[in-house]
């Protein structure tokens, strides 16, 4: 078998990526390796060459990293690999039938980009609270130009207020303490992260904001904003008001797929794509936060999930590369364990698997200075959750995806109550 | 008379996921190599230990390892 790209002939259109983040990256870097040599476009929204997004709500915001895009290679690297970029232009509108991708920039130009093979992949924007015009000092974190402001007013020592306890939220409140600044996180779950790892591990991991002076608020929903020009507080669905100069909201993402209502492919939580990353024709595929996929783990049914981790993003850009060039029985179904890591605290959390449920420690410091989780599926080990604990989360990760039985590491299971009797005493 | 021998800095390549946030950190003991993987500069002997062990310590998968004068360097 080969792919759609193998079949183009000299002068064909080639292959169009809509979007430049790592999803796009992957995919042209792969196709180049896997030895495509037709023509290959990139187009992006961000005027910036493809940069690291991650470090936008860690490093960032402490100081590590310069507030400018952390690019991953030069211009002169896409030139060497004969990529064009065209950076700055919006996708407006994809036609399927006449393979035509129609582009717009800030300025109201408007261009067409003609396709043998489309790649989706724009990704998603962060939701935003429900007020039609916020006043100044509300923020989010999604690009480097939101990452740079935000660091600008953190350096002027603002009372802060997080709005979500999720994993960046809780990035942006472990860095905005460590600038020294006053800090509440308000989460409207009763319990943080419970969604993406489960109620126990999130009860525990959550536990790291207070112990490092940020005041965590469970169960309150945002209702409305104080502050006419400038933020000055949040008001609470209970009546209370939390005191803020600088909100920072981390609720989620929402795929950028508006732009294809009118495209006839399949839309449902993102492009709608197959277990080959197809949306519906063999040359339109699709990769990164803006699709979703019939996901399958060893020894589970598949389900249809949209992964918002830069890892897997990356790897759906390799796989519809190879998808294209070798075709899709040779690239096989994409499946991925949904790997994620997170800095926060001065930890490192890295996760893996089937995560959404109570889970088993395997080891525990009571200062959270390591952490080791395993989670079951069934009769098998379906997911770990680590704190700086690389080698152990290897070893499980690597079992896990092995499909290996939970009786493997259960005998080792210890009792969370044990661990931690006297260790949150403070 | 004692010396200090350098940090010995090694990568594991199949464990990278070509964030390339070591390269940002520490630029003279790391870079993306051509096709988006990490490796480890000559440079990297003469780099400071404590922006070696940022880098380390902020490496997505921690697949650096610093090894001082025969033994691991705990970075956690």
């Amino acid at each position: 078998m080969t792919g759609v790209l193998t079949t183009l002939r000299a002068g064909d259109p080639g292959l169009v990526v809509v979007g430049g983040g790592i999803a796009g990256l992957r995919t042209v870097q792969t196709v180049r390796s896997a030895g495509y040599t037709g023509r290959v476009t990139v187009v992006a929204a961000e005027r910036h060459l493809p940069y690291d997004r991650p470090p936008l709500s860690k490093q960032v915001l402490t100081g590590e990293l310069a507030p400018e895009a952390p690019v991953y290679h030069g211009a002169e690297y896409f030139a060497d690999l004969g990529i064009d970029l065209m950076l700055g232009q919006q996708a407006r509108r994809l036609d399927v039938e006449r393979r035509v991708l129609h582009v717009g920039d800030a300025g109201g130009g408007e261009l067409t980009v003609p396709y043998s093979a489309v790649v989706i992949a724009t990704g998603a924007r962060p939701r935003r609270l429900p007020c039609a015009e916020p006043p100044e000092g509300v923020h989010v974190v999604r690009t480097v130009e939101d990452a740079a402001g935000l660091r600008a007013e953190l350096l002027t020592g603002p009372q802060v207020a997080v709005v979500g306890a999720g994993f960046i939220g809780a990035e942006v409140a472990s860095s905005a303490r460590a600038l020294g600044l006053d800090v509440t996180v308000i989460e409207s779950a009763a319990s943080p992260l419970a969604r993406a790892i489960g109620q126990s591990m999130g009860d525990l991991l959550g536990g790291l904001h207070a112990r490092n002076g940020v005041r965590l608020v469970c169960g309150r929903g945002v209702t409305g904003l104080h502050g006419t020009d400038r933020v000055e507080g949040l008001l609470l669905d209970d009546g209370t008001s939390v005191a803020a100069d600088l909100v920072v909201v981390g609720v989620g993402v929402v795929p950028d797929v508006e732009w294809l209502a009118d495209s006839g492919l399949p839309l449902d939580d993102g492009v709608a794509c197959d277990e080959y990353l197809r949306a519906g024709r063999s040359e339109v595929l699709g990769a990164g936060d803006a699709v979703s996929w019939p996901n399958r783990s060893p020894g589970r049914d598949a389900y249809r999930t949209r992964s918002q981790q830069w890892t897997t993003a990356g790897d759906q850009g390799r796989h519809v590369a190879e998808v294209l060039v070798y075709g899709a029985d040779a690239a096989g179904p994409f499946e991925h364990d949904l790997y994620f890591w997170s800095d926060q605290y001065g930890v490192k959390i890295q996760g893996a698997g089937l995560l959404n449920r109570d889970a088993a420690l395997l080891e525990l410091r009571p200062d959270r200075s390591r952490l080791v989780a395993a989670y079951r599926d069934a009769d098998r080990l379906g997911g770990v959750l680590t704190v700086n604990h690389p080698k152990e989360f290897r070893r499980l990760r690597a079992l896990a995806a092995a499909g290996a039985p939970w009786s493997q590491i259960a005998p080792r299971e210890m009792s969370l109550a044990d661990d931690l009797s006297g260790g949150d005493a403070a | 008379m004692s010396h200090t021998l350098p940090i010995e800095v090694q990568l594991d390549q199949t464990e990278c996921c070509g964030s390339g946030l070591c390269a940002s950190i520490a630029p003279t003991a790391f870079r993306l190599d051509t096709s988006g993987v990490a490796v480890v500069l000559d440079t990297a002997a003469t780099t400071d230990r404590d922006v070696l062990v940022r880098a380390a310590k902020n490496c997505p998968t921690l697949c650096i390892t610093l090894t001082d004068n025969g033994s691991e360097i705990d970075l956690f």
